[in-house]
C-alpha cells in the first residue's frame, strides 16, 4: 500500500503529539457532590419529606395560620352581620315608625 | 408527580382544612351566643345573658309594649293618611297645617313612649349591661328618620313579633 508522503508527516507530528491537560482543583470535590446528591435522591414521598423537613413544615405552619387566620376572620365577620340583623330586629319591634316605614 | 408538587398540594388540603375548621369553630361559638330562635327579643336574652326573675320582667315588659307599640302604629298610619288625603284633596292650608301638626305630635308621642322603654329595660338590665343596651338601641331608635316615606299599609310587618297573617 502506497502511502502520501503528507500522511508520512502527520503520522510523525502525531508521533510526538502529547495532551497534558491541565490540573482541575475541584475536580474531585465535583464528582463527589455529584456522587452525594444521587445518594440523596429519595426513592419515596416520605423519604422526600423527612430531607426536606424544614422547610415542609415551615410552609404547613403558615399555612395553617393564615387559613385559621382568615376563616376565623370570616366567621366573625359573618356573626357581626347576623347580631347586627338582631339587633335591627328588636329595634322594629319596639319601634312604631319603623314598623310603619319598614319596606314590605 | 414530583414530591414537590404532591407536598405543595398536601399543604393546601392542609391550609382548606385549619381554615375550615377555624370557620365552623368561631362561627358555631357565635351562633350559638347569637341563639337559633329568631324572636325580636333573643338579641336582648344573649347579648345581656337575662335569666330568671330580669328576664321574665324585661319579657313582660316587651309584651306589654308590643300592644302599646301596634296602637302607635296605627296612629301614625292614620294621621299620614289623613294628611296625604287632604293634601291629595287640595284641602285648605288651615285643615292641611293641622293634620301636619297632629301628625307631629304623634310622632312625637311615639318617639318618647319608645324611648321611655328602652330606657325602663335599660334600668330593669341594670348597672354597665344597662347602659350598654341603652348605648346600642338609643341612637338606632334616636338617630331614625322619623320622616321618612311612610307606608300606610297597616297590617302587622313580617318583623313583628307576631308574623304578618296570623
Amino acid at each position: 500500500m502506497k502511502t502520501h508522503p503528507q500522511d508520512e508527516a502527520l503520522h510523525q507530528l502525531l508521533q510526538h503529539w502529547t495532551v497534558e491537560p491541565r490540573p482541575d482543583p475541584g475536580f474531585r470535590a465535583a464528582v463527589w457532590a455529584r456522587i452525594d446528591s444521587a445518594r440523596r435522591m429519595a426513592a419515596t414521598w416520605s423519604g422526600w419529606l423527612r430531607l426536606n423537613v424544614a422547610r415542609v413544615s415551615y410552609c404547613a405552619a403558615a399555612s395553617i395560620v393564615f387559613a385559621g387566620t382568615g376563616g376565623g376572620l370570616l366567621a366573625a365577620s359573618q356573626a357581626n352581620r347576623e347580631r347586627e340583623q338582631l339587633i335591627q330586629r328588636y329595634v322594629v319591634s319596639i319601634d312604631p315608625h319603623q314598623q310603619v316605614n319598614a319596606p314590605r | 408527580m414530583n414530591y414537590r408538587w404532591i407536598t405543595a398540594l398536601a399543604v393546601v388540603a392542609l391550609g382548606v382544612l385549619a381554615g375550615g375548621a377555624s370557620y365552623l369553630c368561631f362561627h358555631h361559638t357565635m351562633s350559638m351566643s347569637s341563639g337559633q330562635n329568631h324572636d325580636s327579643l333573643m338579641w336582648v336574652r344573649h347579648e345581656f345573658k337575662l335569666s330568671g326573675e330580669k328576664l321574665a320582667k324585661v319579657e313582660a315588659l316587651h309584651e306589654a309594649y308590643e300592644s302599646v307599640c301596634a296602637e302607635h302604629c296605627i296612629a301614625i298610619a292614620d294621621a299620614r293618611k289623613e294628611l296625604k288625603r287632604l293634601q291629595n284633596a287640595d284641602a285648605s292650608p288651615a285643615e292641611i297645617k293641622s293634620a301636619a301638626d297632629k301628625a307631629k305630635a304623634i310622632d312625637a308621642r311615639c318617639i318618647a313612649s319608645t324611648e321611655a322603654h328602652i330606657k325602663e329595660v335599660a334600668a330593669l338590665i341594670g348597672g354597665e349591661e344597662g347602659r350598654r343596651y341603652l348605648s346600642i338601641v338609643l341612637p338606632r331608635v334616636v338617630l331614625f328618620d322619623h320622616a321618612g316615606p311612610a307606608s300606610l299599609d297597616l297590617h302587622p310587618t313580617p318583623t313583628h313579633d307576631t308574623p304578618a297573617g296570623k
